[in-house]
């Protein structure tokens, strides 16, 4: 697993998350979140994770999220 | 894959004179000894590494941290700098060797020419300094030639790769260092150790970030707001209160903040204060100085007193005589008067016994002839055989010979009196016991004087014991008082210690039981407010996008918040748990228990070290070893926490200096089973009258089978700095 996996994994074991999201714990075990598509919650926070250490800005971080919320 | 320095040579680097061949340390995976007495070279050896990393050399002279530059003349070998000829050049430089994996080996070399142009050889204008390149090569570990690399920016990552910079502080540190290292009074100290150890800045970035994109998103969502209805002028109102509250919440985190910042300024000073009052190391270091000299101190005392009270015997002892001074007339005198004495009582004696026995005097037969039976014939026949001539009774002749007849067998007869009192003995006994003295006379005043000598040499003795000691006491007054300022007074560090205290009270009541709640309150207040935006921007047509933008962004920054706090307490947590396991290993041998270890949460975040015992009590003023040591365990714990096997080897320079024998051994012990290889410089188990110069703990670690080398340095003995050369000898 990759740092950038665990990071998120962390993240979404949130309890609170985890409820309204409707993540499992084995889904988080699995990382099967991760398939494209899957729930939107995960693709924003590994874009943010991602673009992040690929050293975007955030204006350019944001403009990605607005794209998966085709806003 | 670990790095692990396979040698390390010296060319004459301080007393390390020589080429690289003489000066050469085989090391291996493992625990790796060097012993030296002060003096041996082990800061020497230890500055190697400061020249290989940093360019500096440790001076020992103000123990500060030097470029090489400012101080090649002290660097250089005093016997090289000696040896080498005007307009001559002189080489001085490190090797060391290392392997990365099981793949490469790795050769460094550090060197600087000098060039001599006259024989002031300590000032530094008498030669001509050059630096040379590093020189870095590389083989492969089947291979032996070594193949140079030219790329700088290689060459800086292969001295890297030895021992990360960001690691450099828990690998590589010198006596006391450790306990800056591990300053629990720092926050930034065990923050840092957290940071390095984890994603905990990528943390922060994400929370930042997802802050960002949280008011984005709530701004988004504003602008899409269609004006002119109830839900719509709701839904503004409630966004117009949450920036209400938001502005009270960030006004309140400011104060917070400040108050923070007056916490651990206070916290700050109070742990100043503490080390300086504490300075353990230097304490350790002028008492260690100061014990052996109230030692000599009561020794030359005692010595002085013994002395003294040996002046009393030296006027009635023989040797000495002293009593007789100034009697050399008083013998000639006496001399003279006893002759007279003894000549006039021979004289009245020897007149008395003529007169008493004038025939022991004056008679010409030899004793008792003629014999008795002769006689009676002569007093018969009234006729003397002896002289022929008649003695007829009466007459005085006939007497005479009745007399003879008569004269007693006994020759010796009882002295007869004839002074009043007789003082010869009397004379002659005075004579017999002055004997000794007055024929020591003429030397007397010469042993005064030599007495007079060493009472003046023992004295100044004393008074310099006495002056070194004061020195130390005054040294160690102000480490103790007033550390760096000696010119502080015991009551102001005091005032200042307890004003630190109160200001730490002061700012955490205000922290825990105005801001804290308050904030918490205010947070709470959003929340709510945010909940009701969600469901007022959910009725309203808005696309979709926006609404999933915004709950997202709130949800996904509350629970990187949250994350991040996890994180960083698991991580204090299994620091916490390691380092009660490395502290206990460390203190195995020594006879008291070791306490707990426990890692708190300040008020300002930063981490609070407690050390209570199994009562959960908290422990104050334990012994310097065990405050050593318990940053120690810390230190092992940052590096056995860390989730991948540490790569880097340990290299200490006396961190354990005079903590006592079960320290020493605990901390070989345990830096075995943290570090992959360690190499430490120690006085502690040198003995300078054992022949193998280790005692009985050397020996012990000799024959531990963790141990994989161990070396002996030596110095010649009294040698003029001119010719000091360390040479090792190699136990293991």
């Amino acid at each position: 697993m990759s740092r950038r996996e665990e990071i998120l994994k962390e993240i979404l074991s949130d309890k609170e998350l985890m409820e309204k999201y409707k993540i499992s714990p084995k889904d988080l075990k699995e990382l099967n979140i991760l398939r494209p598509g899957s729930k939107k919650i995960v693709d924003v926070l590994y874009t943010i994770i991602n673009e992040n250490d690929n050293k975007r800005t955030s204006r350019q971080i944001y403009s990605t999220i607005k794209n998966i919320h085709k806003i | 894959m670990a790095s692990i320095i396979n040698s390390i040579s010296f060319k004459n680097f301080f007393n390390y004179y020589g080429e690289f061949e003489d000066n050469r340390y085989d090391l291996q995976e493992g625990v790796n000894i060097i012993v030296a007495d002060n003096g041996g070279g082990k800061s020497k050896f230890f500055n190697a590494f400061l020249w290989l990393f940093n360019n500096q050399i440790l001076d020992s002279d103000d123990k500060s941290r030097k470029n090489i530059k400012n101080v090649y003349v002290k660097i250089l070998s005093d016997k090289a700098k000696n040896e080498t000829i005007i307009r001559g050049k002189v080489d001085c430089a490190i090797q060391i060797e290392y392997t990365f994996g099981n793949r490469h080996k790795y050769q460094i070399i550090k060197s600087f020419t000098l060039t001599k142009l006259n024989d002031n050889i300590s000032d530094p204008t008498s030669w001509q300094y050059t630096m040379n390149d590093t020189e870095v090569n590389r083989t492969e570990l089947i291979l032996t030639k070594y193949k140079p690399i030219y790329d700088e920016d290689e060459k800086k990552k292969i001295i890297d790769r030895m021992i990360m910079p960001a690691f450099r502080k828990y690998s590589f540190f010198q006596g006391e260092e450790v306990d800056d290292i591990i300053d629990f009074g720092e926050k930034e100290s065990i923050e840092e150790a957290v940071k390095n150890l984890t994603d905990i800045s990528k943390y922060n970035e994400l929370v930042e970030l997802t802050q960002e994109f949280k008011v984005k998103a709530e701004k988004d969502l504003s602008n899409q707001n269609t004006a002119n209805n109830k839900q719509a002028n709701d839904l503004t109102a409630a966004i117009e209160e949450k920036k209400h509250i938001q502005e009270q919440l960030n006004h309140e985190v400011e104060k917070l903040k400040e108050w923070e910042t007056t916490f651990s300024d206070a916290e700050k000073e109070k742990n100043y204060l503490q080390k300086t009052y504490a300075n353990a190391d230097k304490r350790k270091e002028i008492d260690d100085k100061i014990r052996p000299l109230n030692k000599k101190l009561k020794d030359k005392v005692a010595e002085f007193e013994d002395f003294l009270d040996r002046i009393n015997n030296r006027f009635f002892d023989g040797n000495f005589s002293w009593i007789a001074m100034g009697f050399d007339q008083v013998v000639k005198d006496f001399r003279s008067l006893n002759d007279k004495f003894i000549d006039k009582r021979y004289k009245k004696k020897a007149l008395m016994d003529i007169e008493e026995s004038p025939n022991n005097y004056f008679h010409f037969l030899p004793v008792n002839s003629p014999d008795s039976v002769s006689i009676q014939n002569m007093i018969d026949n009234e006729h003397c055989y002896v002289c022929d001539r008649p003695a007829k009774e009466g007459t005085h002749e006939h007497n005479y010979l009745v007399k003879l007849k008569n004269r007693p067998t006994n020759n010796i007869e009882k002295d007869k009196s004839f002074v009043v009192n007789d003082l010869k003995y009397f004379f002659g006994n005075i004579q017999i016991n002055a004997q000794p003295f007055y024929s020591r006379i003429p030397d007397v005043r010469n042993s005064i004087k030599l007495t007079r000598e060493r009472e003046q040499d023992i004295k100044r003795q004393i008074d310099q014991i006495k002056a070194k000691l004061k020195s130390l006491k005054d040294q160690r007054k102000d480490i103790f008082v007033g550390g760096e300022d000696s010119e502080t007074s015991d009551a102001q560090i005091l005032l200042k210690y307890e004003g630190a205290i109160k200001r730490m009270t002061g700012a955490t009541n205000k922290i825990d039981d105005i801001l804290r709640p308050k904030i918490t309150r205010l947070r709470v207040q959003i929340e709510n407010i945010e909940n009701e935006i969600d469901s007022l921007s959910k009725t309203q047509d808005i696309p979709k996008g926006f609404k999933d933008n915004y709950e997202l962004s709130v949800d996904i920054a509350r629970a990187t918040i949250n994350a991040k706090d996890r994180v960083y307490n698991n991580m204090v947590q299994l620091l916490e748990k390691h380092a009660n396991n490395h502290f206990k290993n460390l203190t195995v041998n020594n006879d008291l228990a070791g306490g707990i270890l426990k890692f708190e949460k300040t008020p300002s975040d930063s981490i609070n070290f407690v050390y209570t015992d199994s009562n959960n009590n908290t422990v104050y003023g334990s012994s310097e070893g065990f405050q050593r040591m318990k940053k120690f365990s810390v230190v092992m714990a940052i590096i056995s926490a860390n989730s991948t096997e540490y790569k880097y080897p340990l290299l200490a320079d006396a961190p354990i200096s005079a903590f006592g024998e079960g320290f020493t051994e605990g901390f070989f012990e345990a830096s075995g089973k943290v570090f992959p290889q360690s190499i430490v410089l120690v006085k502690e188990i040198y003995k300078r009258d054992d022949e193998m110069k280790i005692n009985d703990l050397g020996r012990r670690l000799l024959k531990d089978e963790n141990v994989k080398t161990m070396y002996v340095n030596h110095v010649p003995e009294g040698a003029e700095q001119i010719e000091l050369v360390t040479t090792k000898t190699k136990l293991k």
